[in-house]
């Protein structure tokens, strides 16, 4: 052959490559923007065929969580019949592809390859070209078949991010629905005689723990904080029947006595709770403003921490064990002095049991330290300082536990407000 | 935490150690249901070498406890320490719970029964 000729013959094949690779390019845009698996193989065996002057073209992709999927073009042109057993038998290799099968008189050529883990995918295409001339075609179609695993792992990656952004914008409707349920604000200290101040943080968005709070007609405040075991939407399905049945005892029991109001919350939840294999924890509080008396109910919850004006802080512990345990609650009332100046804490064990890097916890003795340090604060200052204590002890360690604060502090004037009337103390 | 599993009938022996918390709790309750079928649904629960307990792991006992007097059985404790003493004091989980100070005295309580 003349020089002249090489150089023609070179020519030539230079400008089939770059045709070849804008065609490749061509394909990786159209292909880009195409999040739909199926339309993405279509568009896909529908350039190959061109790029690869093939007569026919398909491609099939088995991927764990979806039905299998073959595409061809030109469409329906394989027998699916025929053509299945011959794809399900073609040889598996673990990276690179391999020519795998001859059909009739035009040959069929399959690269196979796999995709995400267990996945496969493949490639076939008929061409009436022997396998000894094929070398520039099969690499151009492993390139195709490159192409196509990155779109595939496109479009299955997007499907995955908008589960994810449906579940994030159901589990935010959740978390302000669990919010709703509970007290919109603080009852005034001018009704109620004391202070309260409450924290609330769930450890995800939605969790187990609850507080109410209310004043309590001509008397004072009635409140509760509890924590149902576990976290997350189990936990917080329990949490609403639970703060249901406590203030339905509250409303409708004859003569409401933390006493009656827990046997009959635990009689209420007691086959839901043993189902679920869960239970609560709760603590309810009447403090009567006139009498300087908080009565009160403790099934299994701590920490409760009391800090009488001029004391030693010390804890409140339970009487009975949590509600949902035993069939029967076994808690009885208790009273105490509720003088002004003395402070209730009421916190879930998502306080007392935080934990720092080197996954200590912070404990009850840290609890009744920091009260005594903060005796002469407000509720809500008190509040601040055990909320900033914890944020500091954990350093960063994760929140793993639903974690709740309830800070009630007897007001130093006793002075009641019920709307119009004035209960002045003489 | 190790699990130990001995048999002598009809008790379940499950000896503890470690912490007993919410990454140990899941494999307590497996362990658990598995024992619970091949016995009459004695179980006793062993924390001598337990030096911390969370809530998650009160809620696996729970559910162990209740699980086995569905069966017929119970589960109890024996060989509190006192971190774990506390706790259970605290939350009165000693009313729920038979608790036992030694393996030997809940063996006697168990069989007499």
């Amino acid at each position: 052959m003349s020089s002249s000729s090489k150089l023609d013959l070179l020519a030539e094949a230079l400008s089939e490559a770059q045709d070849q690779l804008l065609a490749i390019s061509a394909l990786a845009q159209t292909t880009a923007q195409q999040f739909d698996l199926e339309q993405l193989l279509s568009i896909l065996v529908q350039q190959a065929k061109q790029i690869l002057n093939a007569d026919a073209v398909f491609m099939t992709v088995d991927i764990n969580n979806q039905p299998p999927l073959f595409v061809d073009f030109p469409t329906n042109y394989f027998n699916l019949k025929e053509i299945v057993p011959l794809i399900n038998a073609a040889h598996e290799s673990p990276d690179a592809f391999q020519v795998i099968h001859i059909m009739d008189s035009v040959p069929i050529y399959i690269l196979d390859q796999k995709i995400r883990g267990t996945g496969r995918i493949k490639l076939g295409f008929q061409i009436d070209t022997p396998q000894t001339a094929l070398s520039p075609t099969l690499n151009l179609a492993q390139t195709i078949t490159d192409q196509a695993k990155i779109q595939i792992e496109n479009s299955l990656l997007h499907k995955e991010l908008i589960t994810q952004a449906k579940l994030q914008i159901e589990m935010e409707a959740a978390r302000q629905m669990q919010a709703s349920l509970l007290p919109k604000s603080i009852p005034p200290s001018t009704e109620t005689g004391v202070d309260m101040a409450i924290h609330f943080q769930p450890a995800s968005k939605v969790g187990g723990d609850f507080y109410d709070l209310k004043s309590h007609p001509h008397k004072g405040a009635i409140f509760s904080v509890g924590d149902i075991s576990g976290k997350g939407i189990p936990a917080a399905l329990l949490m609403s029947m639970t703060l249901n049945a406590l203030r339905n005892g509250v409303r409708f029991i004859e003569d409401p006595t933390p006493k009656k109001i827990l046997a009959q919350v635990n009689q209420n939840m007691y086959d839901d709770f043993t189902r679920a294999g869960s239970f609560a924890t709760v603590f309810i509080g009447s403090y009567d403003a006139h009498k300087g008396e908080l009565s009160y109910g403790n099934a299994g919850h701590s920490p409760v921490v009391f800090c009488p004006a001029n004391g030693d802080a010390r804890l409140l512990e339970a009487d009975g064990t949590a509600l949902g345990i035993l069939p029967e609650s076994l808690c009885e009332s208790q009273i105490l002095d509720f003088r002004p100046g003395d402070i209730l804490i009421v916190g879930t064990d998502g306080f007392s049991e935080a934990e720092n890097p080197v996954r200590e916890m912070f404990g009850y003795k840290k609890l009744l330290h920091l009260v005594e340090e903060l005796r002469h604060s407000s509720a809500q200052a008190i509040k601040d300082g055990f909320v900033q204590a914890i944020n500091q002890f954990a350093s960063g360690y994760p929140q793993s536990d639903d974690q709740t604060l309830l800070v009630i502090k007897v007001n130093e004037i006793k002075e009641i407000n019920h709307g119009n009337e004035k209960d002045r103390p003489d | 935490m190790n699990i130990k599993t001995l048999s002598p009938e009809p008790i379940t022996l499950i000896e503890l150690s470690g912490r007993f918390d919410a990454h140990v709790a899941p494999e307590f309750l497996t362990l658990m249901d598995e024992n619970i079928s091949i016995f009459a649904g004695y179980i006793l629960v062993d924390l001598e070498k337990v030096n911390f307990i969370d809530s998650t792991a009160l809620a696996a006992l729970v559910r162990g406890l209740k699980h086995c007097r569905e069966n017929g059985g119970d589960l109890s404790l024996c060989n509190l320490q006192q971190p774990v003493q506390i706790i259970f004091e605290l939350t009165r989980m000693d009313n729920a719970f038979r608790i036992y100070s030694t393996q030997k005295d809940a063996y006697e309580k168990i069989r007499a029964k």
